[in-house]
């Protein structure tokens, strides 16, 4: 009798100890990443402000010749563009994180919206058509425009941001059936089979964060996810042939007519 | 006699800082060169020599830390000034 409860609380034991263990390294790992969020927000942020300072104090302390001038304020201007989309990205996480704020449900243009996005990026990325556009007319969806135009900015901007300069993107929007199916595909560097699950976990980048070839927090595909399942529409990551990634979003209750 | 230029090696990856950096630097009468990774970084160290280096620590291929270590064990002369946005480091 009394082995049978000895092995019982043992087994109990055993059992909350591996528990308490999982939830450590739970924990941990959380920690780390955020502290990972922390170091890669502090350089996101402090990058383009250093730059736009440094173009400011450049401008007013020497003589530079107007072409010059011009320069050094478009690229504080994109410097700044880029500032925008940060903060935006931080409070759109806040966002949909926060229990109280509920998304809008409201039928709006989505070609529209998607070829307005692209015409933007398209202009900052590069001086030729990298971003080819195919996108079916008057495609409605019924959700909150302002976070889907956020997961499309976060797409493409990836998409862009992992490619080599000028290389094309592909977007593509159209109906199947009942579905809306948005498709953008890249030539970059590609997303490794392992790293596929991770992805759109908060915070989560691929790589050293001292190292990173490509700047970001770790927020927009986290973002993307979380707009998606509130909008129940599936998003699929697959392999580019040759080279690179396609992110296949279907909407299917959400389309409107 | 003119005096030759002195030399600076300054790296940095974020390209807009770079230009900007680099402009003033070379307004100041320095001859720069730059570079935007740590392996370009250490390339262009072994074949030329400087007078300072401007170093980022967040860049890709090799950071800047251990840019500044290789760069010590052959070198324990050349001023190396951090450029960081990490204040605790």
């Amino acid at each position: 009798m009394f082995i049978g409860e000895a092995i019982f609380f043992f087994i109990i034991f055993i059992f909350g100890a591996i528990k308490l263990k999982r939830a450590f390294e739970r924990e941990k790992k959380l920690h780390h990443q955020q502290h990972n969020f922390m170091l890669s927000v502090t350089h996101e942020l402090k990058s383009p402000l250093a730059s736009i300072k440094l173009y400011i104090q450049t401008i007013l302390k020497r003589e530079l010749d107007k072409d010059q001038q011009q320069q050094f304020l478009r690229n504080s201007l994109k410097d700044i563009e880029r500032l925008d989309d940060l903060v935006e990205n931080v409070l759109i996480a806040t966002k949909l994180d926060s229990v109280q704020v509920q998304l809008q449900k409201e039928s709006f243009d989505f070609s529209e919206a998607v070829t307005k996005i692209a015409d933007r990026l398209q202009v900052y990325s590069c001086t030729t058509q990298s971003i080819k556009l195919n996108v079916e007319d008057d495609i409605y969806l019924r959700g909150d425009s302002f976070a889907l135009s956020s997961v499309v900015t976060n797409l493409l901007e990836n998409a862009i941001k992992y490619s080599p300069p000028c290389e094309q993107v592909a977007v593509k929007l159209y109906r199947e059936k009942d579905e809306v199916v948005l498709s953008i595909a890249d030539f970059g560097i590609g997303i490794p089979d392992r790293e596929k699950k991770n992805i759109f976990n908060k915070f989560y980048r691929v790589g050293s964060e001292n190292t990173r070839k490509t700047k970001g927090t770790g927020l927009g595909l986290y973002i993307v996810k979380t707009v998606l399942d509130k909008h129940q529409a599936q998003i699929k990551v697959k392999d580019n042939k040759p080279t690179g990634t396609v992110f296949e979003i279907t909407f299917n209750h959400y389309a409107a007519s | 006699m003119q005096q030759a230029k002195q030399r600076i090696l300054l790296v940095e990856d974020e390209e807009h800082l770079l230009e900007a950096i680099k402009l003033n630097l070379e307004m100041e009468g320095y001859k720069v060169s730059t570079a935007t990774d740590g392996k370009k970084a250490l390339k262009i160290f072994k074949e030329e020599r400087f007078n300072l280096i401007i170093l980022d620590v967040m860049i890709p291929e090799i950071d800047g830390f251990q840019v500044a270590e290789t760069i010590r064990l052959e070198n324990t002369e050349v001023p190396i000034m951090f450029l960081t946005a990490k204040k605790h480091q």
